[in-house]
């Protein structure tokens, strides 16, 4: 089904606005499957769990994507009054990014040097100084201030292994004393390294999503012989096991002293973004799923999150498709108890962060909106991802839409190369939102102006 | 410059999905290696390696490393998680007994620094023993994927080897690039 929206507007560009009409359509069905080349600001698609094709069904490639400097003409695309700019440049590995109570940039640069940067923006939106907080944590990614609230006492931070905390007061640019090990029995390897962090708002339990140890649970040890008992606490329905799988493919809980580990959720292959909603409390990822099953199989995810919830992986994916591939057998067990996620992304799109808009500058009824960054893929024929994409909420529930808002860091100089790959989001105070690009370093802020919108139509109407 | 991709996963993926445990399964995973690295033992992305003739020792700890995290890479660590443990030693030594294909590399002139690198890589640089680990053969190799794992060594975004993580630390980019040449040309 495909409905088409015509609406006349100024494509505002990272360089030049331009007037120029934009088509906003909807696409579900098959038609909401594709690769970047069907990708346009407004463009708004819907994937149902009934929309997966089998295995096999496209075809599976390596695809990998090659990081090219930012061209001279680089363009970024985006909807109507929007307008994309520079934050911040030259942050080497930028990753995960967290506002302070009092306006702070924190953003985590989890590869060569592990650090957490502080950027104290200006009122005009510009970075006014710049710290280290902290450098040398190996693969240093998710951040979470501590206690929930105005006053923070500690940072906490995910890196490879470990949570780790350090003293933290608002106003602090360099952290006052060492890194604290919190928690140090995080599993590492299989290349699922983030490890994102954050708290109940009432500061009682502290989140740690830990993706899984391998693709889809090729090697586990044989099955623990009594599964029921397996799955009481502090696992839970779905756990895997083994030294390789054990806590993994999980959102895990501690209290915020690193001890009481439990399972909060199993089967979630990569959690790479955890986010607690504002208002309701409910945890939030955004989760990577398994490769090598075709470029449209199966889908990436964003989720609410339930306690002791199973959402398939390895045995399953988006609900009851059973996957063959893991060690030890099926879990006909497990049939239809894997939660069909809240909303269903292009597979291979690499969803990493997610942020929820608390309202102030864009449009008014996107206010509670998630914006995810897609870091694009490479399992698949043609890239796909490499976008921020706004996921309409209403009374706090997904749509289970997802709608292009941020694009064009691809192919500037041929299919292979991209010069951006999105990782996290995160709004400002005032509402604006910055996103993180770990290819060329970069922190862009999204800014919004109604006054830009209405210039625009007004163009638009002299041109008719 | 055309786009690289690897096409061929699909057949191979499903042939290994609903085979896994015959006799033959490794061919599948291997099949699966080439469709990248090169149905020759060369593949036209010059910044993946060769792999057809490697030593089989060095392959096996690459193999190893990338499952446990040890070697970072996206692609790699998903496909090293594809082969049963049980396989590794076998599938890198059917990798190393296979011949080293000739590239067109043309010869150029060696670096003084090369002399650093013969004690651990061999007096001809085709593979040696480190107090490490296994040493890969290096005469032969692609000039960019040499390059690039020099450039990821010397920043930290290769941790798989402390030694190489000094030496090329110690080295300016120029310098590293040499070496790199005059590698590929051998």
């Amino acid at each position: 089904m495909k409905t088409r929206i015509l609406l006349s507007a100024s494509a505002l560009a990272l360089v030049a606005g331009t007037a120029a009409s934009i088509a906003m359509d909807y696409r579900g069905g098959n038609s909401a499957f594709g690769d970047w080349h069907g990708d346009t600001p407004g463009l708004m698609r819907k994937i149902e769990a009934g929309d997966v094709a089998k295995p096999g069904a496209t075809p599976s490639a390596a695809n990998r994507s090659k990081v090219v400097p930012r061209p001279a003409d680089a363009q970024i695309k985006t909807m109507p009054g929007f307008t994309v700019s520079d934050f911040a440049t030259g942050l080497e590995g930028a990753r995960v990014i967290r506002i302070a109570p009092n306006g702070d940039v924190f953003v985590s640069q989890s590869m060569p040097s592990g650090s957490v940067t502080v950027l104290r923006p200006s009122k005009d939106g510009k970075v006014e100084s710049k710290e280290t907080f902290v450098t040398g944590l190996t693969r240093a990614y998710g951040i979470a201030f501590y206690p929930p609230g105005p006053n923070p006492k500690y940072v906490y931070i995910g890196m490879e292994g470990k949570v780790v905390r350090l003293p933290y007061k608002n106003g602090d640019m360099k952290a006052t004393g060492p890194a604290e090990d919190i928690v140090t029995d995080l599993k590492i390897g299989g290349g699922h390294w983030t490890r994102d962090v954050s708290f109940t708002p009432d500061g009682k339990l502290m989140y740690v999503a830990v993706g899984s140890g391998s693709n889809i649970a090729e090697e586990m040890s044989p099955r623990p012989a009594d599964l029921k008992a397996w799955e009481k606490a502090p696992h839970s329905l779905g756990s895997t096991w083994g030294a390789k799988e054990e806590w993994r493919a999980n959102v895990l809980t501690y209290t915020p002293d690193g001890k009481n580990k439990q399972v909060y959720a199993a089967g979630i292959r990569n959690c790479s973004g955890l986010t607690v909603q504002p208002g309701t409390g409910t945890v939030f990822c955004a989760t990577n799923e398994r490769d090598l099953l075709g470029d449209n199989t199966p889908p990436d995810y964003v989720t609410s999150v339930k306690k002791g919830g199973y959402y398939g992986w390895p045995w399953y994916y988006i609900g009851a498709n059973e996957d063959t591939r893991p060690d030890g057998g099926a879990r006909p067990d497990l049939k239809g108890k894997a939660i069909v996620p809240d909303v269903l992304l292009q597979p291979h799109s690499a969803p990493l962060g997610l942020s929820f808009n608390p309202g102030g500058m864009f449009p008014a009824e996107w206010k509670g909106d998630a914006f995810v960054a897609m870091h694009g893929s490479w399992n698949r024929s043609l890239h796909t991802g490499y976008k921020i994409v706004r996921l309409p909420f209403k009374n706090n529930k997904a749509t289970g839409e997802y709608q292009d808002f941020v694009l064009g860091f691809t192919a500037p100089s041929g299919e292979e190369n991209v010069w951006g790959r999105p990782v996290d989001t995160q709004f400002m105070h005032d509402g604006s939102l910055l996103f993180s690009d770990d290819a060329n370093g970069v922190i862009y802020r999204v800014t919004y102006s109604k006054d830009k919108v209405a210039a625009a139509e007004d163009t638009g109407a002299k041109k008719n | 410059m055309r786009p690289f991709i690897c096409a061929a996963l699909a057949l191979a993926v499903v042939g290994f999905a609903a085979d896994a445990r015959a006799a033959d399964a490794l061919d599948g995973t291997l099949a699966t290696c080439w469709s990248c690295h090169g149905v020759e033992g060369a593949s036209n992305d010059h910044t993946l390696p060769i792999l057809w003739g490697q030593k089989a020792k060095y392959i096996e700890k690459q193999i190893r490393d990338f499952r446990e995290g040890d070697r970072e890479d996206q692609i790699m660590s998903s496909m090293a998680s594809s082969i049963k443990k049980d396989d590794i030693s076998r599938a890198a030594s059917l990798i190393a007994a296979k011949a080293w294909p000739k590239t067109q590399a043309v010869a150029a002139a060696a670096p003084d620094s090369i002399e650093a690198c013969k004690g651990c890589h061999g007096s001809d640089l085709t593979g040696g023993e480190s107090p490490e680990g296994p040493a890969p053969r290096l005469a032969g190799q692609f000039a960019e994927y040499l390059t690039a794992q020099m450039e990821a060594f010397a920043h930290g975004d290769r941790r798989n080897q402390k030694t190489m993580q000094a030496m090329m630390k110690s080295l300016k980019p120029d310098e590293r690039a040499g070496l790199a040449a005059y590698l590929a040309g051998l």
